[in-house]
């Protein structure tokens, strides 16, 4: 602990000391420090001015007011509290819903159609470049034709 | 006496009368809970009125927005009245109410600046202003426009600090409460509190050095 008769006060100290929160000992030699300090005892006039103007504002609350506050929080506490049994009985649908949908989906492919699917996929975008083959080789067939003619 | 000790003794008297009040409160709290488990017809409206105004303007200090404190409030007590059963009382109603308010604000403020980051979201300029709502009247007309301008950049000082540190300066500067108190209403170590408490205290300062300038 801090010796407060000989050192400088510390600003927590003083505003320990300001809410009247430092013990009987440490009090008494602060007290006795500022006496004799007058660099600490501006410090301690600075901040008690400063936290005595920091007063925040009040609501007044009228007799009407206060009764119909009253009157309304005590109607909320005897209502019945809302059940959360609609939370389970939407989970509970939406994993039926989940079930019946994967039920009805088609049957499972056989390991190995799949692959073969997309390679047919596949053939069918090329299947235009086909044509084409086809039509060049009946064009060579066309020009031979046309060499003998 | 030094002047110094003066302002101490005044805090002292503060934290007795503090505490002859909650005593007071206490007991009767404990009256309107039995009636209450006893099934006495009014007793939690009762009891929701009494406690209403400190614990709405505990929430409107935390979050600055007086719609939110009272739904926030609201929320407390309906939690206390679903926890009557296994409400003990091992500490007193006010402090259990203080309790709940305090984290449930600390919660939203914490969602809200999430919220804000996520979606650049800023508050409708055009609210009904409470602090305007709340004007003193006892002080002259200049010292109610002060106070009230001063009161306005105090709580946008506050949305500055992170949920944990304006809790402990609201539940310290403004409710009075001891340290101690404060560590067990938001579950934290003393010395966690007091740290919050110097940072609150010190960003708050800078935040609002020239209003304090132009005062002096």
């Amino acid at each position: 602990m801090k010796d407060l008769g000989t050192r400088h006060s510390c600003k927590e100290d003083l505003l320990l000391y300001y809410y009247g929160e430092l013990a009987d000992l440490q009090r008494r030699e602060l007290e006795k420090h500022l006496a004799g300090c007058e660099r600490c005892d501006n410090e301690w006039q600075q901040l008690r001015r400063s936290l005595k103007e920091m007063a925040l504002p009040t609501i007044e609350l009228d007799p009407v007011e206060t009764k119909r506050f009253a009157a309304r929080v005590a109607e909320r506490a005897q209502r019945p509290r809302r059940s959360k049994l609609w939370l389970w009985g939407g989970a509970l649908t939406a994993c039926s819903i989940l079930a019946l949908s994967l039920m009805a989906r088609p049957p499972e492919l056989a390991p190995g159609q799949g692959t073969s699917l997309v390679a047919d996929a596949a053939m069918v975008q090329d299947l235009d470049l086909l044509q084409n083959m086809e039509l060049l080789e009946e064009l060579d067939l066309l020009q031979g034709l046309e060499g003998q003619g | 006496m030094t002047p110094q000790a003066a302002t101490v003794v005044v805090d002292h008297a503060l934290v007795q009368n503090y505490v002859e009040a909650s005593e007071i409160g206490d007991r009767s709290d404990k009256i309107l809970l039995d009636q209450l488990r006893a099934g006495h017809p009014g007793a939690f409206e009762q009891l929701v009125a009494k406690q209403a105004s400190r614990l709405i303007n505990l929430a409107y200090r935390l979050v600055g927005n007086r719609a939110e404190a009272e739904e926030i409030a609201q929320e407390g007590f309906l939690r206390l009245h679903r926890s009557l059963d296994s409400f003990r009382g091992d500490c007193s109603l006010s402090s259990y109410l203080y309790r709940i308010v305090s984290r449930l604000a600390i919660d939203h403020l914490r969602r809200e600046k999430l919220r804000r980051k996520l979606f650049f979201f800023r508050r409708q300029e055009d609210d009904v202003d409470p602090v305007d709502m709340a004007a003193d009247t006892g002080a002259s007309p200049r010292d109610n426009l002060q106070s009230k301008e001063t009161g306005k950049r105090l709580l946008a000082a506050l949305d500055l600090l992170s949920a944990r540190q304006r809790a402990v300066f609201v539940l310290r500067h403004q409710e009075g409460l001891p340290l101690k108190e404060i560590a067990a209403t938001l579950g934290l170590e003393e010395g966690t509190v007091k740290t919050h408490l110097h940072r609150a205290v010190r960003a708050l300062r800078t935040e609002l050095k020239d209003l304090q300038e132009d005062r002096s």
